[in-house]
């Protein structure tokens, strides 16, 4: 029974051993380890999966291990001959490596190599090593590629001027990209669990750009370009633009935000001062404009101040009799504040025009826009002998415009009409100024009873500098048609058929004006 | 005929100004008479009423430049005193060349305004006496026959009757009455009184 018990037992071990050895040879199989050993006697056992890994035909007589040291690849040769010697020599029990080897149909190949000393018997220095071997090209290409592109991205940034970062959920930074020190003047390490990201926002805008950005944070937004005013480590301002996305842990909850930072000091700056030229380039065509309205203009102010004297003295007289009409003084009185009133206007209107003022959006209602101008220029008209007719669309829907540079357009193209007729005889000059609402767009033409655009004008006149006036600074239409344009408008030019010219612009709708 | 007191028309296109001038006007005890358009005025002008026009030059369609030579075609002698909003030189230098009185700029002062007012009234005045005195001469004269027109000229030449008769072929007799008749139907009593009214007339002494 004993025996049979034995038997039995030892059967049944040999079974588990051999179902173990299976067993591993499937693993083996499956992650394509191969296995080897050499001992100092000059045994030497490689499995087939070794041969196969490293390409050793069953014909071929060489040693695996000879055929393996002839086809290391010649940079890493010498290092991995080194890690050889040294386990052989005892001086470690095990190493790790994975170099580049030659494979003889497949050419360079990417391998994992693991050798450790099973047995070492100090006094008759004999020893027996196991290797296991294992190709891991592709992963090797996908790692390489990914540090190639981590590294393509990151000079990238660096030469955009950006620099890359992680934050927590709470902002303070996990990572940044060693290139923020050429942005903001922090080192990475000065930045990384030490500072939030809004500790270096510009402080008059700080709470006001953080609550704006944990807003963003609060609703898990990617965000993208966003602005922001920030201090370099020695108190520079720079401008910076954002983008970010949220980091999200398994269940949803937002980890923080990875993104990267622009520099957007330097467009920002040459953004102003294209921004600054193009407002002082309006401001000196409208004052040399208004140059040559000063006449008009004069007598816009005259009018009122006439009548204010001219009540005052009749005032003084009726004073100066006997038993004074009262109500009469009273009247006068009340008509002098009217006068001073409208001189006031006169003068509001024309400090508006002449004021270098910077572009202001506001909700503006056209018709009063060009009425405005209207009474500026009506006693400019009136010199020159031209009839003025309007036509004005009732109900207009707002636009969202400045109002001193679009009265200085209108002013531009009511000018240019009455040039365009001073060769025309008195009775026919008349000029248009029409407002219509033409699919969700105002439309404002002026047109004038002149000779009409020889074809060759037509095409210049909107280049700056071109002129066909004696006295003209050809800057006029340029600039009319870049403020309409950052109107988001159109201005245009044509004959009209009959007779005269015909200039428009469009402006869209304000939005919000549902009319 | 009963002299109506002369009126100051004010025409200026700015209801404002219109209205201030107007009371300063009033205010002088003048009498004005407001329009704001030389149009306007000029459809309801009558030539025989006294007075003068103040007359802004900057209006539109028809301005006082135009209203002048209108007032011209029409016969009409008022005297014009232009205000301009700024001193505009050609423009009155051609207004005074036709007639204006004066050329103020605006703002315009009350007492130059009025000066000119009164000047301009006084003006007129004076010409509407001498138009007037001229067309009595001249009523009297239509009333001279034709042989007593001819004695007339040959009295005023400073002729004798006798050189008269010769001229005329008559007796100097004949020449007396005439003459007599001349003097009674012209209103004088003496040929000094004649000479001079005749001069205001136009009337020339004849040649021999």
């Amino acid at each position: 029974m004993g025996v049979a018990v034995d038997i039995t037992d030892r059967k049944l071990v040999e079974f588990a051993l051999r179902e173990k050895e299976v067993r591993l040879e499937e693993a083996a199989d499956v992650a394509g380890l191969g296995f080897y050993e050499v001992r100092s006697s000059g045994f030497e056992y490689q499995d087939e999966r070794i041969r196969a890994i490293v390409g050793l035909s069953e014909q071929c007589t060489t040693t695996a291990h000879e055929f393996w040291l002839q086809r290391l690849h010649p940079e890493d040769r010498e290092r991995i001959l080194e890690l050889s010697r040294q386990i052989f020599a005892g001086e470690y029990n095990s190493v790790a490596a994975e170099y580049r080897f030659l494979h003889p149909q497949r050419g360079v190949v990417w391998l994992r190599h693991l050798a450790r000393v099973i047995e070492r018997d100090a006094q008759t220095k004999s020893f027996r090593i196991l290797g296991v071997m294992q190709e891991i090209t592709e992963s090797k290409l996908v790692e390489e590629a990914l540090r190639e592109s981590v590294e393509r991205f990151r000079q990238v940034a660096e030469i955009a001027g950006e620099f890359i970062w992680e934050v927590d959920a709470n902002g303070r930074y996990t990572y940044a990209s060693p290139s923020v020190e050429k942005i903001l003047g922090y080192t990475a390490d000065e930045l990384v669990g030490k500072k939030h990201f809004y500790d270096l926002f510009e402080p008059s805008l700080r709470e006001h750009q953080k609550a704006a950005v944990f807003r963003l944070f609060a609703e898990r937004q990617t965000f993208r370009d966003s602005p922001h005013a920030t201090l370099t480590k020695s108190g520079k301002l720079v401008f910076l633009e954002t983008s970010g996305s949220p980091m999200l842990d398994a269940a949803g909850n937002l980890i923080g935000y990875r993104g990267a930072d622009t520099d957007i000091t330097k467009r920002k700056q040459h953004e102003t001062e294209v921004h600054r030229s193009r407002a002082e380039i309006a401001h000196l065509s409208r004052v040399a404009m208004l140059g040559e309205l000063s006449g008009s203009l004069a007598h816009e102010l005259n009018q009122p101040l006439t009548a204010i004297l001219s009540n005052a003295q009749a005032a003084q007289r009726f004073l100066a009799e006997e038993s004074p009409d009262l109500t009469e003084v009273r009247e006068i009185l009340k008509d002098i504040v009217a006068e001073d009133q409208r001189a006031g206007e006169v003068i509001r209107r024309l400090r508006l025009l002449l004021k270098k003022g910077e572009y202001q959006q506001a909700p503006l209602d056209v018709n009063e826009v060009v009425q405005d101008v209207l009474k500026l220029i009506r006693n400019e008209l009136l010199n020159l002998n031209i009839a003025l007719h309007t036509d004005f669309a009732d109900h207009l829907p707002l636009i969202m415009g400045d109002r001193v540079q679009l009265q200085q357009v209108l002013l531009n193209l009511i000018m240019n009409a009455g040039d365009a007729m001073a060769n025309v005889p008195f009775a026919e000059r008349r000029l248009t100024v029409q407002t219509a609402l033409v699919d969700r767009h105002v439309r404002v033409s002026v047109a004038d009873r002149g000779m009409g655009i020889p074809p060759d004008v037509l095409e210049q006149m909107f280049v700056p500098f071109f002129t066909t006036k004696a006295t003209g600074l050809g800057l006029g239409l340029p600039v009319s048609r870049t403020i309409i344009s950052t109107h988001g408008g159109h201005l245009t030019a044509r004959n009209n058929p009959d007779r005269g010219a015909i200039v428009e612009f469009l402006l869209p709708v304000h939005p919000k004006d549902k009319a | 005929m009963t002299p109506t007191p002369p009126i100051v028309y004010v025409v200026d296109d700015d209801a404002s100004v219109l209205k201030s001038l107007s009371r300063l006007l009033r205010s002088a005890r003048l009498n004005p008479v407001a329009f704001a358009s030389p149009k306007e005025f000029l459809d309801q002008h009558d030539p025989r009423q006294p007075g003068c026009l103040v007359l802004d030059v900057a209006m539109p369609g028809f301005d006082g430049l135009q209203l002048q030579q209108a007032l011209i075609t029409k016969g009409s002698e008022i005297p014009i005193i232009f205000l301009t909003g700024h001193g505009d030189i050609p423009m009155s230098v051609r207004a005074m060349k036709r007639g204006a009185v004066d050329f103020l700029t605006k703002p315009v002062n009350a007492d130059d305004l009025l000066a000119a007012i009164r000047l301009a009234i006084e003006t007129d005045r004076a010409s509407r006496q001498a138009r007037a005195q001229v067309d009595e001469i001249r009523r009297r004269l239509a009333s001279l026959t034709m042989r007593e027109r001819e004695v007339l000229e040959h009295v005023i030449a400073g002729r004798l009757n006798k050189q008269i008769a010769d001229a005329l072929g008559v007796v100097v007799k004949t020449i007396k009455v005439h003459r007599g008749r001349v003097m009674e139907k012209m209103g004088v009593t003496s040929v000094a009184e004649l000479v001079h009214l005749c001069e205001v007339a136009g009337v020339k002494p004849s040649t021999p």
